[in-house]
């Protein structure tokens, strides 16, 4: 089985659907290469991460839509062409920008369906780029997807692999709902196997990363990693994790989140976002209501801290939640 | 010294890389026959039993319980009592793939290969097989519903030592294209057939599991002069296939009904492993396989007993047909329309499940290599 790239696995998803559904389109600022220098250079970055580089010389101009620096216009026109049947991939360059083009998501795309008596559908995928670790300062580095997980009429998509992300790309692009598609800018270079074939992982379907009966951790893209190195800490010490990926946030895969916590009678929940009504609060809450006889110790959290993500190479690296943090939480409600 | 045979890791498989050893056998200075159990090794996906590859004394145990290492490393060495340290420690040394490097010189596995075969419509099915082994004679093995090539990990490295062995994807399955015509066994089998004129003409050994073997029925009925032997494992049109087993394997929604669902495969349930589970669904997502798997269930799966060519079919092979059935079989129930063919060669494994070639490889594989040899070119039997 070939081994590839998130990278490389998401570039695979968009060029297999964008082959198989001429409706499939992509709009974005570079994603044909950067549109508007005087280079004269065709598809010469492929988006600021190289994801869509190749597509232009493929699927042309008409298919691959280099846009003025402007989210609002490339939501709005994203959103109006999914409900004209169209399906186009937008991309946010960074999450961290979706306050200039919240409107065209949040009161246009994800109301649609719901507004106009379900007659609307809107099969719009948005692919936007979250994560510290860059040190790449405070409007470059965040992890906003709780306010979109926050968002009915919205599903929320979180890969930690490259299986994962080609899976979930796909299913996204086929999906008639408004999807939020977030990549983990740290994790673009991690390679795992990926079938050539096109397949699609459902929403709603946690992937179980590794089994264990004394306690449940349950993360999300690049905290998916940190909680294995976690874990494997733990291991030593004769603590095994149940690790839990849920994948989509919205849908969440509740179910399979309950069904582990009641085995191990622990949760603890690692989110690179900020902890404020955020995605780990409502894990955690999820346990507290449905598992709460089952438990032995208290839920916890590992978040980010409930400020801006630092500049400073040191304090970016306090920020995102670690491997050590995690193994201490997990000791502590061990005891 | 000769007569010293070195026992390595195994390669069980396309994707095993290392495989931990779990438990020891015999210990070092115990006697043994070729055929013994010497340990057992675990990979991610299953765990197997490795043999005395000869009869001797155990002289090493050079990796201790516990220890994951490469496939190809040294585990232990057998050879003639009087064989001394210092001959063993020659053999070992002058091994090219006995010293710390053991793993880089591991013949590079078999790869699986593709090839196009023209689909009868037009069109061309791609089917993906493994090539190993070289002989005079040539086995085709041929899975399952929902099975793929790999389904012979524990058996076509052993037949390989003496024979071509091919194991191949169906259509529909493993790395095979995805497209099945009518789903039917007949069309299935025309596939397969060009796919043998294309790779290996002159007639071969057919070893087919469950549903693979009405594909495999359908071959040796309409190219007779293709087949020497015919072997059917827990063969699907001998019985009732379970409706609970077809239906989950097709339908399962959540990952805990996909692990009960695959442990009705075997009598020792902790055979479904995490990694075989991940792999069924890993197939289950991909473009084309849900709708392959219920056109197939609907063309082949869903008759409440024996089907009467089947059965015609066993009465007349005789001595060149070889059944084998797992007396804990819970996919395939055993018809009273075997009764018409108790004369048949059988080998009934009692301790084992629906995939006897797992749960019981040795005692399979020495069964077949019996039956390929009885019917090799030349033999009376296979003119049967």
């Amino acid at each position: 089985m070939p081994r590839k790239t998130i990278r490389e696995a998401i570039n695979e998803a968009l060029a297999q659907e964008m082959e198989r559904d001429p409706n499939v389109i992509i709009i974005g600022e570079d994603v044909a290469g950067g549109e508007g220098g005087s280079s004269g250079v065709e598809d010469a970055f492929g988006g600021v991460m190289g994801v869509t580089k190749g597509l232009l010389p493929r699927f042309g101009r008409t298919r691959v839509i280099d846009t003025p620096i402007s989210e609002s216009a490339i939501m709005g026109m994203a959103a109006g062409a999914a409900v004209t049947g169209l399906r186009p991939v937008a991309e946010l360059m960074f999450a961290d920008f979706f306050g200039v083009c919240f409107d065209q998501i949040y009161n246009q795309a994800a109301k649609f369906r719901y507004m106009f008596g379900g007659r609307a559908r809107t099969p719009l995928v948005i692919r936007s780029m979250i994560g510290a670790g860059y040190s790449a300062a405070a409007q470059h580095s965040q992890s906003p997807h709780s306010i979109f997980t926050h968002v009915p009429g919205l599903k929320v998509v979180m890969p930690s692999s490259a299986y994962d992300a080609k899976g979930l790309l796909i299913q996204a692009i086929r999906d008639d709902d408004p999807v939020v598609f977030f990549e983990h800018k740290l994790l673009y270079d991690l390679a795992d196997e990926v079938p050539s074939e096109p397949y699609a992982i459902p929403f709603g379907e946690a992937n179980f990363v590794r089994e264990g009966d004394d306690v449940t951790i349950v993360a999300f893209a690049r905290m998916v990693h940190i909680a294995a190195e976690a874990a494997d800490l733990l291991e030593k010490e004769g603590i095994s994790v149940d690790l839990i990926d849920p994948r989509t946030t919205s849908p969440l895969d509740e179910d399979s989140i309950l069904e582990s916590v009641r085995r191990t009678g622990r949760l603890v929940v690692v989110d690179e976002g900020n902890p404020r009504c955020g995605l780990a609060a409502d894990i955690a809450a999820l346990a507290a209501e449905h598992a709460f006889h089952s438990l032995k110790a208290p839920i916890r959290t590992v978040t980010a801290p409930h400020t801006p993500v630092p500049f400073a190479p040191n304090l970016e690296a306090a920020y995102i939640p670690s491997a050590a943090r995690v193994a201490a939480v997990v000791r502590e409600i061990m005891r | 010294m000769t007569g010293l045979h070195l026992v390595t890791m195994p390669k069980w498989g396309l994707s095993m890389e290392e495989g931990t050893l779990v438990a020891w056998h015999r210990q070092p200075g115990e006697v043994v026959v070729a055929g013994d159990d010497l340990a057992d090794a675990e990979t991610t996906k299953i765990t197997n039993t490795i043999e005395a590859p000869a009869a001797g004394v155990m002289h090493r145990a050079l990796v201790a319980t516990g220890t994951t290492v490469a496939c190809g490393t040294p585990l232990a060495v057998i050879g003639p009592a009087a064989a001394t340290g210092a001959e063993i420690d020659r053999f070992l040394s002058e091994r090219p793939d006995s010293g710390p490097d053991a793993a880089a010189s591991v013949p590079a596995a078999a790869e699986p290969a593709m090839v196009e075969i023209p689909d009868g419509d037009g069109g061309t099915a791609r089917i993906r097989y493994l090539d190993t082994g070289s002989g005079d004679e040539t086995i085709v093995l041929i899975h399952g519903f929902g099975g793929d090539l790999e389904n012979w990990m524990f058996n076509q490295p052993a037949w390989s030592q003496a024979h071509r062995v091919i194991a191949l994807d169906l259509p529909g399955h493993g790395g095979s294209g995805k497209a099945v015509g009518d789903g039917s066994a007949a069309w299935l089998a025309t596939i397969v057939g060009a796919l043998l004129d294309a790779v290996a003409p002159g007639p071969v050994h057919l070893v087919a599991h469950s549903f693979g073997a009405i594909v495999a029925r359908h071959l040796a009925h309409a190219r007779p002069e293709r087949i020497r032997s015919f072997t059917a494992i827990a063969p699907a049109d001998l019985g009732r296939v379970s409706r609970a087993y077809v239906e989950g394997f097709i339908g399962a929604k959540r990952r805990s009904e996909l692990v009960s669902t695959t442990a009705m495969l075997f009598a020792d349930k902790s055979l479904a492993s995490r990694d075989m589970v991940e792999g069924l669904l890993r197939y289950r997502r991909l473009d084309g396989v849900a709708q392959a798997l219920t056109a197939i269930d609907t063309a082949n799966l869903r008759a409440d007993a024996a089907d009467p060519a089947a059965v015609a079919w066993w009465r007349a092979i005789g001595s060149r047909g070889l059944l084998i059935r797992g007396g804990r079989d819970e996919i395939v129930a055993a018809d009273e329309a075997l009764v018409d063919i108790a004369g048949i060669d059988t080998l009934d494994i009692a301790t084992a499940g629906h995939m006897p070639q797992l749960e019981a490889a040795a005692a399979v594989n020495a069964r077949v290599a019996d039956h390929v040899a009885r019917h090799r070119a030349g033999m009376s039997g296979s003119a049967a």
